[in-house]
């Protein structure tokens, strides 16, 4: 290495060529080290980093905290913990409004918690109605105390469900609600949680009944109820009729309403049972079918209704029975049946209490009558009543009062047992010494006696209504179809068809009960009646009403009358309600335009054109334009049932150039007649074609002239526009004139002027006042006149030298121009040319230089 | 020196924009200066910064500490100036290619010119030499990197970048003629 330097050294100091070489390639390095400096100023330093800065992740040129992914997670459940948390109880509150059901992770599932919570409080609720009923369902406490043990005691588990439960279970309450009371199971009040806990307990306590054996016999029991909890009710039901079985029970059918919840169960003797059952079935048990192994005589029935024991219902002979029986039949004519009743009701001992009749709409008739019957001549006389006519509804009850008889028979006799004893002390007077005492016993006798008065009164109106029972009878006579219509009917005038229809109505004997008519925008009319016509001219009102016109709209109600030729028909009246209307039109309206050869006289003409159509000018605008043709800008107003007659009419009056007309100009009647349409009439004059022209003439003596000019104008009045004259050099003359010239003048002026001098030129436009031109003859028409004074020196004959002279000028002249056209040509190439010299010399040099590398 | 700027790159990585200032500081200038002289334009050189430096930001942990950083922000630098360039292009077109037209045959007139003149008509003359030429110069004449260093940097052998680089010169030599102005004599031996 060192020998090498050394060596480079050496060569260097000796070659100059390389040195300089060396030296170059130093200075080279010297040259770059003077921009190796080149940096930044610390402005931009300063402003690029700013710019970084801001482009950075985080965005400014803030330091950033570290643990990114925490901050990250911090944002997020900032905001997701209070949607969570409103999404939460926005959950909670639906499933309160809605029992559904939710899940929340952590917590209980609701829905089992709140089904037994549904089951433990309806079996509380109802062992409570139990309790608070009466004495007959407590032998039944035991058969369900095992299933309402395990249900109380799922309750007590989930103490915070019961809260659910309330709420949830408020449906099916009102449901139970909704079901009419029987025996015990509608409950009453809803007894509070401390009631429902109590009753629990003392079901749980009861003691075994003892059940008395009944003959074996079947029932079907209907279960009416709602939802899946029915089946659990059912399976209640079961065990709670299996607990009470006993051998010689048969079988109970069960039916649900939606599920069919068909089941064999043993049905239990005692019908308190039974009872049991629908205190405890979630919505309604009825009894559809009770049939003994025998005939059950109808007495004994109504005595083992509920509400009653088996014992109770005792011996028929004593049984005191109020019988009542409503009955409504159907029959062709009231008047008729009443009497019948009357024979009827006598024959079986009995009479009319009450009566009373109405009469429905169409005219039939609806009679109530209460009859009171001996109680054995019950059945018979209902069954007689039963066979006059069509049976619409029956209903007979037996009220068992037999209790409350005796009752008050017993009370009545110890009563009397009391009056006894007192009269007894009254006569003895042997204990009653004073008189205070006396008194006493005096009162308490009274009172005695007029409890005895009282409770024998009520005794006698019982036996009075057991004696004699009470059947409400109705007679109602078939119901009268009345039909009603109602028709909507174009016609072509409402008047005509307005005066059609009186005689219709007069005709069938029929009412106009109402009328209206208005009008429409267009003019049009609308009739809206009501009318009322008997029933059994109700067709051929119909028929008059369809012949009126164009059904639009009808819609009869009850059409099959069938009842038109019953006697009564004539009298019931049916409404028909009617619109009667005219169609709606579009009105016409135009315009025309129409050429006329004069216009005053058109003008004038159109009075008389108009007077048989009923038009009126509305509005009238006349002009008369430069050219002295006239215009007409007219408005009519004309009725629109004339407006075709009153275009054919218009047309009279000249050539029509154009007529628009929109909207219907035949056949309009009715309220569209009268009404004022417009028809804008524009009657124009033909155009005019106002005489003017030029003339020249050339004279030989001008003041002759002139002067002759000058009495022209005095003698025809002609309006002097412009005039001017000047001398040529030769000392000859020149006018010009702007004449203004009457229409009527023209033709005479131009010949006066012609006969001036010699006519050098004329040209006219319009000359002529026949029938074509239909110029009006005071319109004024320009006429421009140049008079010349012939040239006193007559022009030299052209000479041969002149012409050369011209020549050579234009020779001259040309030579000029061609040499400027060259110089323009040059500058124009000047340009192109340097390029050419220069791209030429570019060319040798670089040939040249080619030829030098070569060598 | 180069541990420190790996532990700088590793604290911004981190979230530390100090760290990332500290290397801004240090290294601006170079960054700018190859900008500058590539695309000679002061606008260009500054997006070469903000594209290098962005660059950097964004790759910040994908730099394992393998190379030097100066290797790495040298890539990133010359990746970067090529954006701009792109970038540049579409809205200069004309920007980064030879003059359009040059006058032929008109020598330049026997003034002295002036530093500054020099000066640009020595960044032109950077300006134009090839892409690896221009890259070596800049590098070793003027960014103080000695040959190892670029030779680290370019990821060519040593050898590679001398010989590079004194054909660079000399391409300079000539382009600069009128600069260094000695009469032109033949050299002994080849050319080489």
């Amino acid at each position: 290495m060192v020998a090498d330097d050394a060596a480079l050294h050496a060569h260097l100091t000796s070659c100059a060529a390389c040195r300089s070489y060396q030296e170059e390639i130093v200075r080279t390095g010297k040259l770059l080290r003077t921009v190796s400096a080149d940096r930044p100023t610390n402005e931009e330093m300063q402003s690029m980093w700013n710019t970084l800065a801001l482009s950075l992740p985080g965005g400014s040129a803030v330091t950033m905290t570290p643990n990114r992914s925490w901050r990250g997670l911090w944002r997020v459940a900032r905001y997701a913990a209070p949607v969570a948390a409103v999404l939460f109880i926005a959950a909670q509150l639906g499933s309160l409004q809605y029992g559904g059901e939710i899940w929340i992770p952590g917590l209980p599932s609701l829905s089992s918690a709140r089904m037994q919570g549904v089951t433990s409080r309806k079996l509380a609720d109802d062992s409570a109605a139990r309790d608070s009923g009466n004495g007959v369902f407590a032998s039944a406490d035991e058969r369900v105390s095992g299933t309402s043990g395990s249900l109380a005691d799922s309750k007590e588990e989930n103490n915070w469900a019961r809260k659910w439960t309330s709420t949830v279970a408020r449906p099916s309450r009102g449901a139970r609600k909704a079901v009419p009371g029987e025996g015990g199971s509608a409950g009453g009040e809803r007894p509070s949680d401390a009631q429902l806990d109590d009753s629990v307990a003392r079901v749980r306590s009861a003691a075994p009944p003892t059940l008395e054996p009944l003959p074996a016999r079947t029932a079907t029991v209907q279960i009416m109820a709602d939802g899946h909890a029915n089946y659990e009710r059912t399976d209640l039901l079961t065990g709670a009729l299996a607990s009470a079985n006993q051998a010689d029970l048969s079988q109970v059918t069960v039916t649900g309403m939606q599920d069919i919840l068909h089941s064999q169960v043993p049905l239990p003797k005692d019908r308190s049972a039974l009872q049991q059952m629908q205190v405890q079935s979630p919505g309604k048990i009825g009894l559809v079918s009770d049939d003994r192994a025998g005939n059950v005589p109808n007495q004994e029935r109504a005595a083992s209704a509920p509400g009653m024991t088996e014992s109770e219902s005792g011996a028929p002979s004593t049984a005191k029975i109020i019988r009542t029986g409503k009955l409504v039949v159907e029959v062709p004519s009231y008047v008729d049946t009443a009497g019948r009743v009357e024979q009827i009701v006598a024959k079986h001992g009995g009479f009319i209490g009450d009566s009373n009749v109405v009469e429905l709409t169409g005219g039939a008739i609806v009679g109530t009558v209460v009859i009171r019957v001996p109680a054995e001549q019950f059945e018979g006389l209902f069954a007689a009543l039963k066979a006059l006519g069509r049976i619409v509804s029956e209903h007979s009850d037996a009220a068992d009062v037999t209790a409350a008889y005796v009752d008050l028979e017993a009370r009545i006799h110890s009563h009397q047992v009391t009056e006894e004893r007192l009269h007894d002390l009254v006569r003895n007077k042997s204990i009653v010494d004073k008189v205070s005492s006396l008194l006493e016993v005096e009162r308490e006798l009274q009172r005695v006696r007029s409890e005895i008065e009282q409770m024998q009164g009520e005794l006698r109106v019982m036996a009075d209504r057991v004696a004699l029972s009470t059947i409400t009878l109705t007679l109602s006579e078939p119901k009268r179809i009345v039909p009603s219509a109602s028709l909507s009917v174009e016609v072509s005038t409402v008047e005509e068809a307005g005066a059609a229809l009186g005689a219709t109505l007069a005709a069938i004997d029929g009412r106009l009960i109402s009328g209206k008519t208005s009008k429409r925008s267009d003019g049009t009319l609308t009739a809206t009646y009501q009318l009322q016509t008997p029933l059994s001219r109700f067709g051929e009102l119909m028929n008059a009403i369809q012949g009126m016109g164009r059904i639009e709209e009808r819609q009869v109600s009850d059409r099959e009358f069938t009842q038109v030729n019953e006697p009564w028909a004539a009298k019931v009246q049916c409404n028909v309600a009617l619109i009667v209307f005219e169609r709606s039109r579009q009105l016409p309206t135009g315009t025309m335009f129409v050429q006329a050869d004069n216009l005053n006289s058109a003008l004038q003409q159109l009075e008389s054109v108009l007077e048989p159509t009923g038009a009126r000018v509305v509005s009238n605008y006349t002009m008369v334009d430069s050219q002295g043709a006239s215009k007409a800008e007219v408005t009519l107003s004309v009725p629109a049932a004339q407006f075709a007659a009153l275009i054919a009419r218009v047309g009279q009056l000249g050539r029509v150039n154009s007529q628009t007309v929109t909207g219907e100009i035949t056949n309009i009647s009715g309220g569209a007649a009268s009404v004022l349409r417009d028809l804008r009439l524009t009657v124009t004059e033909v155009v005019r074609e106002v005489p003017k022209g030029q003339i020249s003439v050339e004279v030989d003596v001008f003041a002759t002239a002139r002067e002759l000019f000058s009495t022209l104008v005095a003698e025809k009045e002609l309006q002097v526009l412009d005039s001017s004259s000047q001398q040529n050099h030769d000392g000859s003359w020149m006018a010009g004139f702007q004449l203004g010239v009457e229409a009527k003048d023209m033709e005479a002026v131009v010949g006066r002027l012609e006969s001036l001098g010699r006519v050098v030129s004329r040209n006219m436009q319009g000359i002529g006042l026949g029938s074509l031109s239909r110029t009006d003859p005071s319109a004024l028409g320009h006429l421009s006149v140049s008079i010349a004074e012939k040239s006193a020196i007559a022009p030299a004959p052209q000479q041969a030298g002149q012409t050369l002279r011209t020549h050579l000028r234009d020779g001259l002249a040309g030579l000029y121009k061609s040499i400027g056209l060259i110089a323009y040509g040059l500058i124009v190439m000047g340009p192109w040319l340097a390029i050419a010299i220069l791209l030429g010399w570019l060319i040798g040099r670089v040939r040249s230089r080619r030829a030098k590398a070569s060598t | 020196m180069t541990g420190d700027e790996k532990d700088l790159v590793i604290q911004w990585a981190q979230g530390d924009r100090h760290a990332l200032e500290i290397l801004y500081r240090r290294y601006v200038d170079r960054v700018w200066r190859y900008g500058w002289f590539v695309t000679r334009s002061r606008d260009a050189a500054g997006e070469v910064v903000q594209e290098t430096f962005l660059k950097l930001a964004a790759s910040a942990g994908q730099f394992q500490g393998r190379s030097s950083f100066s290797t790495w922000l040298f890539t990133l630098t010359r990746s970067a100036t090529a954006v701009v360039l792109r970038k540049r292009r579409r809205t200069f077109p004309e920007m980064g290619k030879r003059p359009f037209l040059r006058i032929v045959g008109v020598e330049a007139p026997v003034i002295a010119p002036t530093e500054e003149e020099t000066r640009e008509s020595v960044r032109r003359a950077v300006g134009e030499l090839p892409a690896a030429q221009r890259d070596v110069v800049i590098l070793c004449e003027l960014s103080d990197h000695s040959i190892k260093d670029a030779a680290a940097i370019l990821g060519w052998t040593a050898a590679r970048v001398k010989t590079t680089l004194f054909r660079a010169r000399q391409r300079l030599k000539e382009k600069l003629a009128s600069l260094v102005s000695e009469p032109r004599v033949s050299t002994c031996g080849t050319d080489v």
